[in-house]
């Protein structure tokens, strides 16, 4: 696969680019059709009309939108995404810094959420129909339809106010722990990477919670899919015809389970490019302080220029989660072949 | 023109498959509509719960000035964060209002708008659909390229950048929420159109001379509704859900107007300190109402599917 698999990545990376101007061409246009602006909340209540119309001058607002766009474009090619005016700090630093803080919560949780569904739907698909089935397809259903964020104010009511045993929903860390010096940006890493264990163990039990809310909730969407991709499987004429030769039940639900691998890496990419956005709503919850709240922050401040950055990074990501869902298939799949 | 087509009553038929017999007069054709309908509800427990659950928020939506005496939007002065009791099923909130009153009231407003951009986005989904599909071309292209950048970044985050822009306005969420679900509605039709496009019984009509958007409308729309019905439903459950996390957000629908994301994301302030009334009854709502159109969507399948299980 050596040499086609370089051309492959190389022909999707370049594939990117159309579409990161799409989406940034889609973002600049929609968060200007409003009329709220953010040199009305940089000027504050007691402004002036002409106060406003002097910072949106000076923010380069008032001049025609495809203008506007062309200068943020000329700029984001050379690495400079803008300023932003809540923190007055410049955005390809800000998301850089937030990045791996927010990278951290969601791969723990999609590596929870894929050892929950998978296990939870490949068990309910082995007993279909029987009393296990049922109520774990109850479960399912129940986790299907509970909201992100309704789902992570239960745990925090439950684990936190009621029993105790989480701490408080208020960032990655207790306060007064001493912090690793910066290797990755990810806590639980630098500060195992490091030997400063008491952090990583506060830091672990901080995760846990946001992690859990991640893996019962995204991962119920998963347990459906996989159920629904092994009782495909387990009726398959492959799979009928190693039973009529004898095979053992085990290797039966193995072969099934195989063959639906495929399907299943499909189904993650888009489940967790769905997840993304509740994801960001999550460490909203638990003041995560991750990209996440950032972009939800600066959507509701109105910082135009970290909203774009933002939407950027997170297309990057959901391409990269297709992407790699798209060559682990390949890798697996000989039915598959990368062009 | 007497061509085979596909008799009237299945296409007015909301759920269960073609009627028995070809009923011509109207009220054969309800009848049997009420019949299949019937069936379905019968079906299986998950049809029945399903149905069970939307009807009764339906009702409770549009009787909830009848039915509850307690104004939504009614401050109970010093009974600020009240626990559930006789007179407040729900207790009170930090506002002092009266949480069952408003979520029940709720209910108008998250059906409102779900239903509303469900709506707007299969009448635009499936004509777009359609066009697609049947004539294909430059047009069918550059709409797939556009509904590929779509696809290219979360919807949530998308829907939040947009209706914060637009501020408090149901008429911006309706719109985004339609913009997000008529790619799902454009993709499913164009796909059944291409398998349809090409069957005997359209030949058939295309050689008797029908005009083009009379084979579309009336040989190939009616034969794509079974997907489309249970596509529906899982839009509707979708679309709740993303009213609700815009509002928990901040952006769009804000207190102290009844809404089920606005109300939690008021209460969320309180769940630390133990007060979990204002924020889990509209979450429980909310839950039981996607549960309702998720269960329906999953029925609908298997009534609809020859190949149950």
């Amino acid at each position: 696969m050596g040499k086609g698999l370089g051309r492959y990545l190389a022909y999707r990376i370049l594939l990117l680019f159309p579409l990161l101007f799409g989406v940034s061409v889609l973002t600049f246009l929609l968060v200007r059709l409003g009329d709220s602006s953010p040199a009305v909340m940089v000027a504050g209540p007691t402004a002036t009309e002409a106060q406003i119309r002097d910072i949106e001058a000076d923010m380069g607002l008032d001049r025609s939108v495809p203008v506007q766009y062309w200068t943020w474009l000329t700029d984001a090619l050379r690495g400079d995404l803008g300023t932003s005016w809540m923190s007055n700090r410049p955005v390809t630093e800000e998301l850089w810094e937030k990045l791996p803080i927010t990278l951290e919560l969601i791969g723990f949780g999609i590596l929870g959420a894929i050892l929950f569904g998978v296990l939870v739907g490949v068990a309910s698909a082995v007993r279909q129909r029987g009393v296990v089935d049922q109520v774990l397809r109850i479960i399912t259903l129940a986790g299907v339809s509970i909201p992100l964020f309704w789902g992570a104010l239960l745990m925090i009511t439950l684990f936190f106010t009621v029993l105790g045993w989480a701490p408080a929903p208020l960032g990655r860390v207790d306060r007064g722990m001493a912090m690793p010096p910066h290797l990755t940006g990810m806590l639980v890493l630098d500060s195992v990477l490091s030997g400063y264990l008491a952090t990583a163990v506060s830091a672990l039990a901080h995760l846990a919670l946001p992690v859990l809310t991640i893996t019962l909730i995204t991962g119920a969407t998963i347990a459906k899919q996989a159920r629904a991709a092994m009782v495909e499987t387990l009726g398959s004429p492959a799979v009928r015809y190693a039973r009529a030769c004898g095979m053992s039940e085990r290797g039966v639900v193995w072969l099934a389970f195989r063959n639906a691998v495929p399907d299943l890496i499909g189904y993650f990419g888009i489940t967790f490019s769905l997840a993304l956005g509740g994801a960001a709503i999550t460490e909203l919850i638990f003041s995560w302080g991750g990209l996440g709240q950032l972009g939800l922050e600066a959507i509701t401040n109105a910082d135009f220029a970290v909203v774009q950055g933002f939407i950027l990074v997170m297309g990057v990501l959901t391409a990269l989660i297709y992407l790699v869902a798209d060559l682990l298939v390949a890798a697996i799949d000989p039915r598959v072949k990368l062009q | 023109m007497t061509v085979p087509t596909t008799p009237d009553a299945s296409a007015g038929l909301p759920i269960g498959g073609p009627p028995a017999h070809v009923d011509h007069d109207q009220p054969g054709a309800a009848r049997a509509a009420a019949r299949g309908f019937w069936r379905f509800v019968r079906s299986s427990p998950a049809a029945f719960t399903g149905t069970t659950i939307v009807l009764a928020f339906v009702v409770l939506a549009a009787l909830a000035d009848v039915l509850i005496a307690t104004d939504p939007l009614q401050v109970f002065g010093r009974d600020l964060l009240v626990a559930p009791n006789s007179e407040h099923w729900f207790g009170t909130d930090g506002n002092g209002m009266d949480v069952f009153a408003r979520t029940v009231h709720a209910i108008r407003i998250d059906l409102l708008i779900s239903v509303s951009a469900v709506g707007l986005s299969i009448v635009v989904g499936v004509a777009l659909g359609l066009i697609a599909g049947y004539r294909g071309g430059w047009f069918e292209m550059i709409l797939l390229r556009v509904m590929d950048v779509l696809q290219a970044f979360p919807a949530l985050i998308l829907a939040l950048a947009v209706v914060a822009a637009a501020q408090e306005s149901i008429t911006a969420v309706i719109a985004v929420i339609a913009f997000l679900d008529t790619p799902v509605f454009i993709r499913m039709t164009r796909g059944q159109v291409l398998s349809l496009r090409e069957a005997m019984y359209v030949e058939a009509a295309r050689s008797t001379g029908n005009k083009p958007w009379r084979i579309m409308w009336r040989h190939i729309m009616p034969n794509t509704l079974p997907p489309l019905i249970i596509q529906t439903a899982v839009r509707l459950a979708w679309s709740v859900m993303i009213v609700s996390s815009l509002a928990f957000v901040g952006v769009g629908i804000q207190v102290p107007t009844p809404e089920w994301g606005a109300m939690i994301r008021h209460g969320s302030a309180y769940v630390t300190s133990g007060q979990w009334w204002p924020s889990v009854f509209p979450g429980l709502a909310l839950m039981l109402l996607v549960l309702g159109f998720n269960l329906l969507a999953d029925a609908i399948q298997d009534h609809l599917d020859p190949r149950k299980d």
